[in-house]
């Protein structure tokens, strides 16, 4: 199980701030993430504390197992976009 | 020098997580959680990551400082256990070693060695005025586990993966995660996971926490009534026959429970919890059907008059529906070592009763909510010195401005700590304290406490500050200072000073007394683990599997049974019951409660930079009705009045939840002073205890009434000004 | 001990996104410093109020999310109705604030230079967002839905917008916050097919990856892709740019379900002309070709092919442009006031106690956070200087501006007014079972905050 951040992301980094394992990629210190379309949950390291989707500004990330049927596709995006095999 | 890998865990609350720390040049480089640690690591949290800011604490105190005028000087430990030791012997012998108050904190329960060697200072002063932090949360589990199961130390353990139902009230281990005396690694995400498979999850809360989000059904029950929905929920079990009997150990006492439970009104009950009796009734059958469960009751309930009445029925909802010993209820973990038999011979808590209001010690410790008037009110066994070991009882108890004044007028006041806190405002001594980075040792107290049979050795990542002693040795070294026994055992100093010889002859400071040989004779004593087995595990070590069937050998009560009505609880609640009376009043029409955050660890955390990334304060919490009301925008500051005193604070307007309720975390508010450099304070948020009333406690676990707290709010900053003294409130002060 | 100066006193001028972070950046960082936000409409908010999709306003909740940081800190006002260069000077700024942030954004639209621009039927893509998000500016304007075929000339996410706003089911509409006139408009339109115009090709094109994700699922749309894409992604694209690709590649291939209205991609298209006499009724279409620009990029180059597109209705969609403010420096070329991290630079140098963030500073372009991290640089710069800013204080720190400005009779609305604003807006909303009905009408506006309770 892991966190997945889903469209409506805006990039401003919150969820990075609050991570305590820095399994949100890219960091705002990576050249990556200026041309980052979204940010994105290395699926392999969160650990489902849920910090980060208290921090999110716009709700953008959920737990997996409470994913909207219509967001599923995020979840192979975000193992995608964080460089992990898609499960 | 190079990089090298440390595992350990994080010693800040139950959850135990392992730590992967990386450690350069004696500088914390990294501290990730170590997943290769067969327990703990799935909780790891922001406290645990930024656990090295708190030993690189800007503020740290590094040596000893004496309380010069309104400043503070460096001295020698030398000095510092001199003067000390003289002045508290003037005490003792002017006025008894009561006279010498105790009062210590959550960091050093998590100190093994500092709080064995801290009862041996204690011991060899030979006061029993000595107070605890598990007064202001956890003290009824103790009262409650004394009178049902004869001991204060018999934690049962949830067995949270087979249950099909949870009732969990007053407990929000989204945040929390699923501690409480005991604890269960990753519990609430396999609570949440055994909801997927269908389990029924009940959350009793009055706020709409993310644990009640998550819920099948939330019941917004009104503050303090827990005891009322409890006692409902046990009137239906047994008035519609879901109650089962118990299969592990012999129940005592269920009809006399079962004949007062019948003996009350649903309606009643429902009417004082504000709960409709039909959402009892329907939690009720889906407890009582359900094959497997268990009901929890934690801090949420123990913060209130009657916590320890809604433990108790919480505890014998789980006996009379043969919860006890089951899978997927509440079950014994063994440990390795006897933890009751240790606690009852090994360290037999102080038996003493309080000079004022004649309470006596639970768990060995008396209720910080008397200590402001012990040490204020005059006469014979009057509190004149204070010794406080990583704690921050101003801060953390009820009404801190009555506990700060009477601070003030001690004769001897010494802290040790990492840094000096709010109650450290007055204090003579400022000793160094360590970081659990710093320290190494085994704590075989969380024997029994972990969900499964696991035992970790935790190991130094950095070295304290050159020079700082750590806790124990302080401790021990005062005692030998002072000339009185270390745990009041004649010979043991002789003792320690030979070892101290025998080790600089020897050239080898093992032979020295240390805690190293306390934790192997305890774990020698369990007769089940090798000390030096436990060493070699430096992930920690998982050395069994989980068991059942060890509740009936464990309890301690003189019939081997469980007590389901235990006479003083039956006849308190028969009081209750026959009490009618609404908490809130026209003055005071809103309900204080308290909750946890995550990042945040009850007083001693708060201020450290990479912890808060966003908000730095508490604020409080308000339902879109009562804020509508009071025509207060969200983010809006407002000030909270109690007979007790007042705070200001932002308003956070939340949805859900139960109208008329105001929730603020606590652990707020706390000063960091610099007795170094002598700059302004450090401030962040506000202490919501300064509201609390130090003389309305739970009769029976003395907890004070944090919880369920009538108050009254008001809008501070109306029109287009900010808020004139802003900046006393403010987030970091400019050096 | 040293006399205590007196806290920080900053303006920031654009309660935008920008200006929001500025905000939240400057009260966290200085625990003492205070912030007035000002901005020229009496809502703030700036494009995450007026820019924002009605269909994806959950990204709206960030400015309320940053207003209540900014609140709670207690060192926050916002005055809004108030505009720079209107009733605000550079005068009264520097007379009464230690330093001013400009975050005005960039709000005019840039131009496409062809023949029949100004047709009516042709209209900027900025105007027309303004419009169906209730913008006082815009609200009055007047787009004519009679036609079947609308063309949006540019590839970004603007023009996506533009192109779901006129295709998404009416019903769809009515449960989001979009303008009351824009739904009434747009219930009555007969445009079934928006064709998306883009100069160079798909893998050049600036849609982000959720965008065009959302284009595999939109109710009564069919989605065609008219240009080639590769097969084979290269591994050596960023991330983000690969998922593009990915999902462009989908949109060709798959199978669309028949639908009633269809929007159309297509690339390596560049709009000549616009042709019409009175109105826009075509546009001249010619085919590019993609060549090497000589700097490790793709340009676009002009063919042979040219055709023509019937249209009925041409939203030009390239892009933002700030335009140049009173007293202000600016660097016509990029766009934005000349800066240094931040610090505004003048002809001689740096501008004492001036700053920018945003699109004025930046030029229009990144997602919505990344102004976190522009206001964040912005506000390092201020930090540094803030001891020679605390070292020579304005002449008229002591006397309120907001306070004067109300005196010189200008309707100011503060956050108060907001909140009632916005309460009204969401309770009119609830009666009519959508998240909020918006208030276009600037006089209404300004009723609605002046009547909330003190």
């Amino acid at each position: 199980m892991a966190y997945v951040i889903v469209g409506t992301c805006i990039n401003d980094a919150a969820c990075v701030d609050v991570c305590p394992v820095d399994c949100i990629l890219p960091r705002p210190n990576d050249p990556r993430f200026r041309e980052a379309d979204m940010l994105a949950i290395d699926p392999a390291a969160c650990i489902d504390c849920n910090a980060c989707a208290e921090a999110c500004p716009v709700n953008a990330i959920y737990s997996e197992h409470r994913l909207p049927q219509a967001l599923q596709r995020y979840r192979r995006i975000n193992a995608e976009l964080t460089g992990r095999a898609v499960t | 020098m190079t990089k090298r890998t440390v595992y350990s865990f994080c010693h800040y609350c139950m959850c135990l997580c392992g730590t992967r720390i990386t450690v350069e040049n004696n500088k914390v480089l990294s501290i990730e959680p170590d997943r290769d640690n067969p327990f703990s690591w799935r909780d790891f949290c922001r406290k645990g990551k930024t656990a090295a800011q708190v030993v690189d604490h800007p503020r740290r105190i590094k040596t000893p400082l004496k309380r010069v005028g309104e400043r503070y000087v460096p001295a020698s430990y030398e000095e510092a256990e001199s003067d000390i030791a003289q002045r508290l012997l003037r005490i003792i012998e002017r006025h008894g070693p009561d006279a010498v108050g105790s009062y210590s904190g959550n960091p050093l329960g998590f100190n093994f060695s500092g709080s064995i060697f801290w009862n041996g200072l204690l011991d060899a002063i030979g006061t029993r005025n000595r107070f605890w932090v598990g007064s202001v949360d956890q003290n009824n589990t103790h009262v409650v586990m004394e009178q049902m199961y004869g001991t204060e130390m018999l934690a049962l353990i949830p067995d949270v993966d087979h249950a099909d139902c949870f009732v969990l009230v007053g407990m929000d281990p989204a945040q929390s995660k699923f501690v409480w005396v005991e604890t269960v690694p990753d519990g609430w995400n396999r609570v949440l996971a055994a909801q997927r498979r269908g389990a029924d999850l009940i959350v009793v809360d009055p706020r709409r926490s993310t644990t009640a989000e998550a819920a099948n059904t939330h019941v917004a029950i009104l503050p303090g009534t827990d005891w009322a929905f409890l006692l409902g929920v046990l009137h239906v079990l047994f008035a519609e026959k879901l109650q089962r009997s118990i299969t592990a150990v012999p129940l005592k006492g269920v009809d006399e429970i079962r004949a007062l439970a019948l003996s009350a009104s649903l309606d009643d009950l429902a009417d004082r919890c504000g709960v409709p009796a039909e959402t009892i009734r329907d939690v009720a059958r889906r407890f009582g059907r359900a094959q497997r469960g268990m009901c929890l009751t934690h801090t949420g309930v123990s913060h209130t008059p009657t916590g320890t009445l809604a433990e108790w029925l919480g505890a014998a909802i789980n006996a009379v529906t043969d919860r006890l010993d089951r899978p997927g209820g509440k079950r014994v973990e063994r440990g390795y070592l006897d933890l009751a038999q240790i606690w009852s011979k090994f360290a037999p808590p102080v038996k003493h009763r309080t000079r004022l209001r004649d309470n006596p010690t639970i768990a060995g410790f008396h209720s910080l909510a008397e200590l402001a008037d012990e040490i204020t009110t005059p006469g014979e066994g009057q509190i004149r010195a204070m010794l406080i070991a990583a704690g921050n009882p101003v801060v953390s108890g009820p009404d801190g401005a009555a506990l700060d004044r009477a601070f003030a007028q001690l004769e001897l006041l010494v802290a040790i700590d990492l840094v000096q806190r709010e109650s450290h405002r007055h204090a003579h001594w400022l000793i160094p304290g360590t970081h659990f980075l710093e320290r190494e040792g085994l704590h075989p107290l969380f024997a029994g406490l972990t969900e499964l049979p696991f035992a970790q050795y935790a190991r130094q990542a950095v070295k304290p500050p050159t020079g700082v002693k750590e806790e124990w040795q302080f401790f021990m070294d005062l005692a030998l200072r002072m000339d009185r026994n270390l745990f009041g055992k004649p010979g043991v100093n002789a003792f320690i000073r030979a070892s101290r010889w025998l080790a600089r002859m020897t050239g080898n400071p093992e032979h020295a007394m240390n805690p190293r040989w306390i934790e192997r004779l305890l774990v020698m004593s369990g007769r089940r683990l090798k000390y030096d087995d436990i060493r070699k595990h430096e992930h920690g070590w998982l050395y069994g599997e989980k068991e059942y069937g060890h509740f009936a050998k464990a309890l301690r009560t003189p019939d081997k049974s469980v007590h389901c009505a235990p006479p003083k609880f039956l006849w308190a609640l028969q009081q209750t019951l026959a009490e009618r009376s609404t908490r809130t009043r026209a003055e005071y029409p809103m309900l204080l409660i308290n909750r946890r955050v995550r990042e945040s660890m009850n007083s001693w955390l708060n201020e450290t930079e990479g912890l808060f990334a966003q908000q730095r304060y508490n604020v409080a919490e308000l339902h879109p009705d009562d804020a509508m009301g009071l025509g207060i925008v969200d983010g809006e500051w407002v000030r909270i009045h109690s007979p007790a005193g007042q705070i200001e604070l932002p308003v956070r307007i939340v949805p859900g939840g139960r109208a008329g309720v105001v929730t603020v975390p606590h652990g707020w508010g706390s000063a960091i002073y610099d007795p170094v450099n002598n700059d302004a304070p450090v401030r962040l948020g506000a202490n919501r205890n300064l509201l609390i009333d130090r003389h309305e406690i739970d009769p029976f676990s003395q907890t004070p009434a944090l919880n369920a707290k009538p108050v009254r709010i008001e809008r501070i900053s109306p029109g287009l000004g900010p808020r004139a003294d802003a900046t006393t409130q403010a987030l970091r002060v400019e050096a | 001990m040293k006399a205590p100066s007196h806290p920080l006193k900053v303006a920031i001028i654009g309660a935008g996104a920008a200006g929001l972070y500025a905000t939240t950046e400057l009260l966290r960082r200085d625990a003492c410093a205070r912030v007035d936000l000002f901005d020229r409409l009496p809502t703030p908010g700036g494009l995450v109020r007026s820019g924002v999709s009605p269909d994806h306003a959950a990204r709206r909740e960030v400015s309320a999310v940053l207003e209540r940081m900014a609140v709670a800190s207690g060192r926050f006002r916002y005055f809004g109705n108030v505009a720079y260069g209107r009733e605000l000077t550079l005068d009264d700024l520097r007379r009464h604030y230690h330093a001013t942030i400009f975050a005005c954004g960039a709000v005019e639209d840039r131009r496409l230079g062809i023949p029949g621009e100004d047709l009516p039927g042709s209209h900027a893509a900025t105007h027309f967002v303004g419009w169906y998000n209730a913008h006082p500016d815009q609200a009055e304007r007047r787009f004519d839905f009679d036609c079947e075929r609308a063309a949006v000339i540019g590839n970004g996410n603007v023009a996506l917008d533009v192109a779901r706003m006129m295709l998404l089911p009416i019903d769809l509409l009515r449960q989001t916050d979009i303008a009351d006139h824009a739904l009434d408009a747009l219930s009555t339109s007969r445009v079934r097919e928006v064709v998306i115009l883009g100069r160079r090709g798909p893998a050049q094109a600036s849609f982000t990856a959720p965008e065009l994700l959302e284009l595999t699922h939109l109710p009564g749309v069919a989605v065609e892709i008219d240009g080639v894409i590769p097969d084979d992604v290269p591994a050596s694209l960023p991330a983000s740019q690969r998922l593009r690709l990915q999902i462009l590649h989908e949109l060709r291939w798959r199978r669309s379900a028949p639908a009633p209205r269809r929007l159309i991609l297509r690339f390596q298209r560049s709009a000549e002309a616009l042709l019409g006499e009175d109105r826009v009724v075509a546009v001249r279409l010619v085919e590019n070709r993609l060549v090497d620009d000589g700097r490790g990029g793709i340009k676009a180059e002009p063919g042979s092919t040219v055709e023509t597109l019937e249209v009925g209705l041409v939203f030009r969609s390239i892009g933002y442009r700030a335009s140049a403010l009173p007293r202000l420096p600016f660097d016509d070329s990029r766009g934005v006031i000349p800066n240094q991290a931040g610090r505004v630079q003048g002809e001689d140098g740096l501008v004492q106690g001036l700053y920018v963030t945003g699109w004025i500073k930046r030029g229009p372009n990144g997602v919505i956070g990344s102004n976190r991290f522009c206001a964040r640089e912005t506000v390092d710069a201020l930090m540094a200087d803030a001891g020679s800013l605390k070292a020579r204080p304005p002449m008229d720190l002591h006397n309120d501006l907001p306070g004067s400005l109300q005196r010189r009779g200008i309707g100011i609305t503060d956050h108060r007014g907001w909140q009632q604003i916005d309460r009204i807006e969401r309770e009119r909303g609830l009666a009519s079972g959508r998240p909020r009905r918006r208030i276009a009408a600037r006089r209404e506006l300004l009723a609605i905050a002046a009547s909330g309770p003190a």
